[in-house]
Parts: C-alpha cells; sequence; structure tokens
C-alpha cells in the first residue's frame, strides 16, 4: 500500500505530501483563537469605525451611524462568506480557480466602461452595480492568489521550465496587474506584485526566472512612481512632509500628530481630535492613526500584536498544510493580510509612501472586508484539513482523480 | 515508526528536498513579514513615545481652543443708583470664509440684513482665506433675527459685551467711552478701567479643523469676574440742569465753548460737571475730536477778575487788609513802570469791599502790592493753584503758576486780578469752595463708591481736607465782600436769586492771541458764586469761551450760575432764606 500510495504520488498533480499528516492537537484551539483575533479585530473596527466617522457622517448625510451601518452589513456578509470558506473543503475552490482569475479580469475590464465604472479621487476603482460600489481589485487580489495557488502546485515538475512551466501564470498576474494599474492603483499593483513574487518563489521557481522579471520591472515601475506629477508629488511629501505641511504632506503630518498624541496610553476612546477634520480618511486608510491617538501606544501596538499572532496561526496552518496546493494558498492568504498590514501601518507612520491600502477588517471598505474575510476562511478550512479525516479525504479524491485518468 | 521513516525516504528521492525548500522558502517570507512587523513596533515607538511631546504639541496648537469670556464691564450709576453706563449682551455676526462656497450669494443675502456693510465690504471679508472674520459686531436683535433666519452656512453668532450710555450725552466728559473691545478709551472709562474690566473668564477647549469647538471634549471653563460697579458723587438731576442751561447761555451770547462745574463746598464732590460743546459716548466716533474734550480739567485759561478772591482772601488772612480799609483807585488808570493799569469804570476812593464788588483792577493790585508778592503767592498755592486738584479723571492739568523767582516786576501788577496765571475752571470752582466753606479746602472727587457685582463695597471716598486755604475770619469776612457783587452796585446783579443769597465773583479775561498780545476780541466770561452765601449747598463755576458780541462774566455767565443755583437749590429743598415780602420789598428796589 506505501507502494502503491508512493506510485500514485508521482502521477500526482501536487507535492503530495499531504499523505504524511501528524494529528496536530492544538489545532481546533488555535482556529478558535484565529477566529478570536478577527472578532476582536472587527469588534475594534467596528467601534473606530463610528468614532472616526460619526462626525463627517452626520454632517454630510445628517446619520452619524452612516457608515457604520454599512460597515456592519458588509461584515455580516462577509462573516457569511467566511462561514462558507470553513465548511467548504478548500479543495473545492479550487475547480474555480480558473474562472475567477478571468472574473476578476473581466471585472477590472468593466471598470474602465463607462457608465459602471466609478471615479473618485483621480483614480477608476469602483463598478457601480445598483446601489453598491465594488472594487473589483479586491477579487483580483484573491483570485490571483488561488490562481497561483493552483497553477504553480500544479506545475511543480515544470517548475523549471520556462515555456511550460511559469510563462502562462506569469502572463496572466502580469494582464491582472495590468488592469489595476491602468486604474491607477500603484498600492494595490506592488502588493499584487509582492504576492506573485513570494508565490513564484515558495514554489521553486528559479531566481534566475525571477531576478530578470523583477529588473525588467525596474524601469517601469520607475515610470510609475515618478513618471506622473500626482505620484512624484506623493513620494516626495513621504520623504519630507514638512516642506509643505499645507500642501502635499499635510496627511502624513496629521497622522504623525495623531499617532504622536497619543502616547503611550492614548487619549481616550473617542478623545480624538484629529478626526475632526483634520486627518483626512480617517476612517478609511489612516483609521490606523486615529487608533493610534485614541488607544495610544497600547492600543497600537495591541492590534499590531493581533495581526502577529494571525501571521504566526497563518504559518503554521500554511506549515501543516495537507498538501502543497494549501500551502501555497495558506501562504498566499497570510501574505495578503500581512503585506496589506505592514504596508498600511508603514503608510501612516511614514515609513512608506502614501498608498491607498486599507488595514484588514478595521478600515471601511465593503469589498476588503468580504475578501478578507473570505480569504481568512480559506485559511482556516485548510487549518481544519491538518485532522487525519483529510488524508483519507485526499486519498478518495486522489483516486477518483486517477481512475479518471 | 520505521514505516514512516520509509516513507520519508521514499519522499526524499522524489518531493523530499522540495518539500524541505518550499518550507525553508516559506519560513525565510515568514521571517521577512516578522521583521517588517519589528521595524513597525520600531516606528509606533518612536512616534509614539519618542517624538509624543513634540508631536502632541504640534497637534495642540492645532487643536487649542482657549475662548477667552470677557467678564461685564462694571456699570456707572450716579449719586442716586440711576444708571450711567451699562453692558449689555449683544450679538455680533462673524464669517467662517473657508465654508462658504459662494461668497457672492452669502454677501448678496446678507446686504440687506447689515445696513452698516456694503455688498463690496461684505464681499471682501466673506473672500478672505481666514477662518474666522468678524462681519458686524454688536448688532440689534432685529438685525441678529433677520441674519439668523438666512441661516447661511460660515456665518455665525457670537455673544458680545456691548457698552451703552442710556443717558446719551448727559456727563459724557466724565464718563468717557470704550473702543468696540470693551477697552476704557477715555474719561472714567479710561481712569478706572482696572476696577471697571473685571477678570476675563476662560474656556479650554478643543477646535475642529474649521475653527468650530468641540463641545464633547471642553476641558475647563473658568467664569469670568464681572468689573466693578462704580457710584459717582454726580447727581443726573443736578448734571441735567446744568447741562441745559450751559447749552442754552452758549447759545444765546455766540460762545465757542462753555464749561459749568457744580460743588458740594463742604465735602469737594462734584455734583455736576459739563461742557459744550458735547458728544454722545454712544458713538463718540461721530464727533469732532474737541468736542470730546473734558474742557474743565484739561483746558487752562487766565481767570481773570475771578482771581481778585484768592487775593483778597489771602490779604485778610495775612491780616494786610481789613474789609473797611481804603484805596484809591486811581480814576481808572495806574502808571506802574512803563504800563498803564485801567479800571472797566473810573473809582477815586473804594474800600476792600467795594474793590470786589466793582472789581477794581487797580484796587486788587493795591491790596496786592501792600500786602507782598511772597504772601500772594504763597496764598495763591494754598488754594491749590499751579498744581492738578487730584479728580479722579484723565488729562487733569495743574495750570500755570510761575515760581515766585521767575516773577518780574510787572507780576504783581497782573497776579493779583487774574493774569499770568493759567488755571482751570475745576480749580478755579474749588478754591472759591474753600472761601465758601470757611476757607478750608476739600479735595474735589467724582467717585462715591466701588462696589462688586453682589453690591458688596469694595473703596468708597469720604471727603477729605486738602489744605487750609484762610482762616474762617477771614473766609467769612470775604463772603461778606462777595455777596456785594450780585447786587446792583456789583458786577453781577443778573447773579442775584429771589429767595437764597448769593456770594460770588464775576471775571472776563481777555484771551492771548497767536502773537502773544492780549486780544481785543477774544474773552473768557465767566462766574463762580455760591449760595446760600452763609450756609452755601452749591458752589457753580461757569465759564464761557469767546462770546460775542457781548463777553463781561457778568451778564454772560451770571445768568447760568442764577439759574442752575435756583434751579438745584429747589431741588435740594433748601428752605427759602427771604420770605416773599422781602423779595417784594427787593424787586420794588
Amino acid at each position: 500500500m506505501n507502494a502503491d500510495i508512493a506510485q500514485m504520488r508521482t502521477d500526482g498533480f501536487d507535492c503530495g505530501y499531504r499523505l504524511f499528516y501528524v494529528k496536530e492537537e492544538g489545532s481546533v484551539q488555535q482556529r478558535t483563537l484565529l477566529f478570536f483575533i478577527i472578532v476582536v479585530l472587527l469588534s475594534i473596527g467596528i467601534v473606530m469605525i463610528y468614532s472616526t466617522s460619526a462626525i463627517y457622517a452626520q454632517e454630510r448625510y445628517g446619520d452619524s451611524y452612516y457608515y457604520l451601518k454599512r460597515q456592519a452589513l458588509w461584515i455580516v456578509l462577509g462573516l457569511a462568506a467566511f462561514a462558507i470558506a470553513v465548511n467548504a473543503d478548500y479543495h473545492s475552490i479550487r475547480r474555480y480557480s480558473h474562472a475567477f482569475l478571468f472574473i476578476s479580469i473581466a471585472l477590472l475590464g468593466l471598470v474602465f466602461m463607462p457608465g459602471i465604472g466609478r471615479t473618485a479621487g483621480g483614480a477608476t476603482r469602483w463598478l457601480w452595480l445598483g446601489g453598491v460600489s465594488i472594487q473589483p481589485s479586491e477579487i483580483a487580489k484573491f483570485s490571483l492568489i488561488l490562481y497561483l495557488a493552483d497553477v504553480m502546485a500544479k506545475k511543480q515538475r515544470q517548475i523549471d521550465h520556462l515555456w511550460r512551466g511559469i510563462a502562462m501564470p506569469l502572463l496572466l498576474s502580469c494582464i491582472l496587474l495590468g488592469l489595476v494599474i491602468l486604474q491607477p492603483d500603484l498600492g494595490t499593483t506592488v502588493l499584487l506584485a509582492l504576492i506573485t513574487v513570494i508565490m513564484l518563489f515558495v514554489a521553486g521557481v528559479r531566481l534566475r526566472f525571477l531576478l530578470p522579471l523583477a529588473l525588467a520591472a525596474l524601469p517601469a515601475l520607475y515610470v510609475l512612481v515618478l513618471g506622473s506629477d500626482y505620484r512624484r508629488k506623493r513620494i516626495l511629501a513621504f520623504l519630507n512632509p514638512w516642506a509643505d505641511p499645507e500642501g502635499i504632506g499635510f496627511q502624513i503630518i496629521q497622522s504623525f500628530i495623531a499617532l504622536g498624541s497619543g502616547g503611550i496610553a492614548g487619549l481616550g476612546l473617542a478623545q480624538s481630535r484629529q478626526k475632526f477634520y483634520y486627518l483626512p480618511a480617517a476612517h478609511t486608510d489612516f483609521i490606523f492613526s486615529i487608533i493610534g491617538e485614541e488607544m495610544g501606544l497600547i492600543g497600537a501596538c495591541g492590534i499590531l500584536t493581533l495581526f502577529v499572532v494571525l501571521l504566526i496561526l497563518g504559518m503554521r496552518i500554511c506549515w501543516k498544510a495537507p498538501d502543497f496546493y494549501g500551502h501555497l494558498l495558506a501562504l498566499g492568504i497570510v501574505s495578503l493580510i500581512s503585506l496589506q498590514v505592514i504596508i498600511n501601518i508603514a503608510v501612516v507612520t511614514g515609513t512608506l509612501p502614501t498608498k491607498g491600502l486599507p488595514l484588514p477588517f478595521i478600515s471601511f471598505g465593503g469589498s476588503s472586508m468580504v475578501l478578507n474575510l473570505f480569504a481568512v476562511g480559506v485559511l482556516m478550512n485548510i487549518g481544519k484539513h491538518m485532522g487525519s479525516d483529510i488524508a483519507a479525504h485526499s486519498l478518495e479524491r486522489q483516486s477518483e482523480r486517477i481512475v479518471r485518468i | 515508526m520505521a514505516e514512516r521513516r520509509g516513507r520519508r525516504s521514499v519522499q526524499k528521492g522524489e518531493y523530499g528536498v522540495m518539500r524541505n525548500s518550499h518550507k525553508l522558502k516559506s519560513l525565510s517570507v515568514y521571517i521577512l513579514f516578522a521583521l517588517c512587523f519589528a521595524f513597525l513596533y520600531f516606528r509606533l515607538f518612536t512616534l509614539q513615545v519618542v517624538r509624543h511631546k513634540e508631536l502632541l504639541d504640534r497637534g495642540l496648537t492645532l487643536h487649542r481652543l482657549n475662548v477667552k469670556i470677557d467678564p461685564r464691564r462694571g456699570n456707572i450709576y450716579d449719586c442716586e443708583g440711576r444708571p450711567l453706563a451699562l453692558s449689555v449682551k449683544m450679538k455680533s455676526v462673524y464669517a467662517v470664509p473657508d465654508d462658504i462656497a459662494s461668497p457672492e450669494r452669502v454677501a448678496r443675502a446678507l446686504v440687506n440684513c447689515i445696513p452698516s456693510d456694503t455688498y463690496e465690504d461684505l464681499l471682501e471679508k466673506l473672500s478672505k482665506k481666514k477662518k474666522f472674520t468678524w462681519l458686524a459686531r454688536k448688532v440689534d436683535s432685529r438685525t441678529a433675527d433677520r441674519v439668523e433666519a438666512l441661516s447661511c452656512e460660515g456665518v455665525g453668532f457670537r455673544e458680545e459685551v456691548k457698552r451703552v450710555y442710556p443717558q446719551g450725552t448727559l456727563l459724557s466728559h466724565v464718563l468717557g467711552f470704550v473702543d468696540i473691545d470693551n477697552r476704557g478709551i477715555e474719561g472714567l472709562e479710561l481712569y478706572a478701567e482696572e476696577y471697571l474690566r473685571g477678570q476675563a473668564g476662560w474656556m479650554a477647549s478643543y477646535r475642529d479643523r474649521k475653527g468650530r469647538e468641540i463641545m464633547p471634549l471642553r476641558a475647563q471653563d473658568v467664569p469670568p469676574i464681572d468689573g466693578y460697579d462704580i457710584t459717582l458723587t454726580v447727581d443726573i438731576v443736578i448734571q441735567n440742569i446744568a447741562e441745559s442751561e450751559l447749552e442754552k447761555g452758549c447759545q444765546k451770547f455766540h460762545a465757542a465753548a462753555g464749561s459749568i462745574i457744580v460743588l458740594n463746598p463742604k465735602t469737594g464732590a462734584v455734583l455736576a460737571l459739563a461742557n459744550w460743546p458735547t458728544y454722545d459716548p454712544n458713538a463718540p466716533s461721530d464727533f469732532q475730536s474737541d468736542y470730546r474734550r473734558n474742557r474743565c480739567i484739561t483746558d487752562v485759561y487766565e481767570p481773570g477778575s475771578t482771581f481778585k478772591v484768592v487775593t483778597v482772601a489771602t490779604a485778610l488772612d495775612q491780616k494786610s487788609v481789613t474789609l473797611g480799609d481804603v484805596f484809591f483807585c486811581e480814576n481808572g488808570a495806574f502808571r506802574i513802570g512803563r504800563h498803564t493799569l485801567h479800571d472797566v469804570h473810573p473809582y477815586g476812593n473804594l474800600t476792600t469791599t467795594e474793590i470786589v464788588r466793582k472789581s477794581s483792577n487797580i484796587g486788587a493790585v493795591k491790596i496786592a502790592m501792600q500786602m507782598g508778592a511772597e504772601k500772594l503767592y504763597r496764598g495763591i498755592e494754598r488754594f491749590g493753584f499751579g498744581k492738578p486738584t487730584g479728580i479722579t479723571l484723565p488729562g487733569e492739568v495743574g495750570g500755570i503758576l510761575h515760581p515766585l523767582k521767575k516773577w518780574s516786576g510787572l507780576s504783581i501788577a497782573a497776579i493779583p486780578m487774574g493774569q499770568e496765571v493759567g488755571v482751570t475752571t475745576l480749580q478755579m470752582a474749588s478754591a472759591v469752595a474753600a472761601i465758601a466753606n470757611g476757607g478750608l479746602a476739600m479735595r474735589p472727587y467724582i467717585i462715591q463708591a466701588v462696589k462688586d457685582s453682589s453690591g458688596r463695597v469694595i473703596a468708597s471716598h469720604s471727603p477729605s481736607v486738602r489744605a487750609r486755604a484762610v482762616s474762617e475770619d477771614a473766609a467769612a469776612a470775604l463772603v461778606t465782600a462777595m455777596e456785594g457783587v450780585a447786587t446792583r452796585e456789583g458786577t453781577a446783579p443778573k447773579a442775584a436769586l429771589d429767595e437764597y443769597t448769593v456770594a460770588g465773583k464775576t471775571g472776563t479775561s481777555q484771551k492771548v492771541d497767536p502773537d502773544g498780545h492780549y486780544s481785543h476780541s477774544r474773552f473768557v466770561g465767566s462766574f463762580v458764586g455760591f449760595s446760600p452765601s452763609r450756609d452755601p449747598a452749591v458752589v457753580i463755576m461757569v465759564a464761557l469761551d469767546e462770546p460775542h458780541p457781548i463777553y463781561y462774566g457778568g451778564v454772560v455767565a451770571a445768568p447760568i450760575f442764577k439759574e442752575v443755583a435756583s434751579r438745584v437749590l429747589k431741588y435740594f429743598a433748601v428752605p427759602p432764606e427771604k420770605t416773599d415780602s422781602e423779595i417784594k420789598v427787593a424787586s420794588k428796589h
């Protein structure tokens, strides 16, 4: 039987070490902890959304709960997506990897259709669908991970081969990136590029393929970063915000003031002063600054630590994934969440130039909320499959496949 | 166990290496993430702990909103507690230009409500790149209501305290006025600023980016301490009498200006003090600045014959003359050196009493010469000339009294009749009040009491003796002489009262022309006197500046004295000294 299995694996379409699963005693507790962290982050998020948006919402819509209500609705939707993802076998999504990718590409293309696409702040990033606006780039993030995990697991044997191995995944990734960059959304593009590189690297793509690719991207990056006036100004603002405190450096300075005012213990919940129109995007991309102002270093580091624990739990799931597909998928999801957190907080602390990236589970934003929760659901599902039953289950699937072959 | 090892070895051959390298590679990715997170902790620590103070301060300069709460400026009342200056809460209209999308539209809407501003003015204010600008301060409630009804975005109200003077022009020179921020500019408002102003309260709060207060974050609220109220010695009834009679007199005799002071000789309290022309402290900028001058204390003039009472009182006090002493008055022309001194009417021999009554210049000079310059100088000093009286009003001057060693040979022929000396009407009134008070000079004062907002007395003035000017006997003797002035034989029969005795002295002094010579067309006609003469209730000083064509003090100023004195004595209900029959007898003569 052992030999059989070994034999099967030689024909296998993925790594196959999932068969050597060792039962994890603590896996249930870990998943509970993971869920608990998500719930805590969502709770902080909902409180802070109200705290940061109430005044603005009252003035603009005459309803201080305007953003709170919407965010609550998105959280409910997101938790539904989460529940589905947790309970459905993550292998079942795998079948739709290509479909997801092509839908994403289609939606990203639709953004540029007049009448459907919505432009705000000089960027066309939203689709307006009967009262709700969705952000296709959020869907694209997840589809890319799904697709790369699938294809790179499949092509393990051709991994060293440029044309049969990695040409197609690279091409499709580039199309996705290209569409996002056209919006323009440099932040998401960089995020997607990083995720692609990470997943290709871990999947075993030779550095001699990756490095030239990275070098080829440099001129493009240069043009994109310094090519347009608005981006160049953002970079300049990042380097020296105090040079133009009323203009381009305004937002980052206000973010500094918010965080700095907080000190160690913070000014207290709802005591933020910067949220009174000083800090733009206080309930979306810069919500962390207000958290730092109201809850201080303790609160800010607390949230950072929750994300670090999330990273560790994700990493463990990734390592203990029953198959290489799961490993890559978990890696992609953990990278997605962690990179968004890192970039977002780096931006609000002035470590990176201003990018329009939300803080997962906390910032206001529907598409991001639903997709991030869905992604974490998938991650938890992978964690669930660390149980012994999965071996049999996978075996079953494997044999099915063999029979089909 | 062995079985598992076996599996692994199989795997090693085909996938084992790959599996470990995958794990290693993903581990390196996670380590990279962990390093990023570590750096973020470091960044947060830098911003929130290391730079906490700097950034907090930077934020506070943006956020802090320290609103000063104006105290209520103290009120000013007359001696009976009738209000002369009040603080009233009013609304001021301001704009936040940053919040106004269309300044043109708002300006057009507002111009119909705010009458004081033109469309262009408003547009300019509304287009400023500022977070706050006043549109109209301290507007009446109708204007405020109309602006409020517009409910323009970016236009708001703030309550401010406005100073109002309910009596209008009455006592304006004493009261003075304040600027738009309620700081005293003139008069008592300036002099008693410390008492009236009070202490501002303040509110420590925070503001949003548009400059509005964030109410829930208000940190501290210190209520203001209201200013002290001031009660004056002035009685508005007397003040009213004085002002209306002065104005009538000034207009009748075409005077350029006039002053009147009513004192209580026994205490030194100022019962009325007025100048003409006058102004309305509610709108001081509508009047010329010389209308706003308190001439009674700021303007110096040569007193002329009224000063003879000082000369004669001093001579009587020094016992160098008696009332009965006879002086030869040179038939109206007295040569001293190269100068000739003239009397208006030529006289031969006159007693001291007659010199006062007829106001003989030659007689007064001869009395002074008999006494000597030094005694005269000391006497003038004792009456308080050459120094401010110390009344609690701003801008008082001391007048001109040259020191003895600077006197020329002719000074003894000029000073006794009120030339070569400069006095204020208040000094003159105060000097005569000393005679009325038996020789005892009281310090003139105008502030009766200072009270806090709950009515507790903070400070009060009790009458104080400044100096003994002359002995009681000398004062009494001079009063007898002065009683003759307001008779047919005297220079001011028009000052005589029907029911009361009057003691007084006229003055008609030439003003000095720009070329340094005495003018023959510009005079100051004055009268100073008191009544009843033996137990005076009031001293009244009247001076008219440049009356024409008639300018004699006995003609232009004495009637004003008479009117004011009779009305004030009636107001004080002083029992008449002369019975009806006596009046009839007197009027028959």
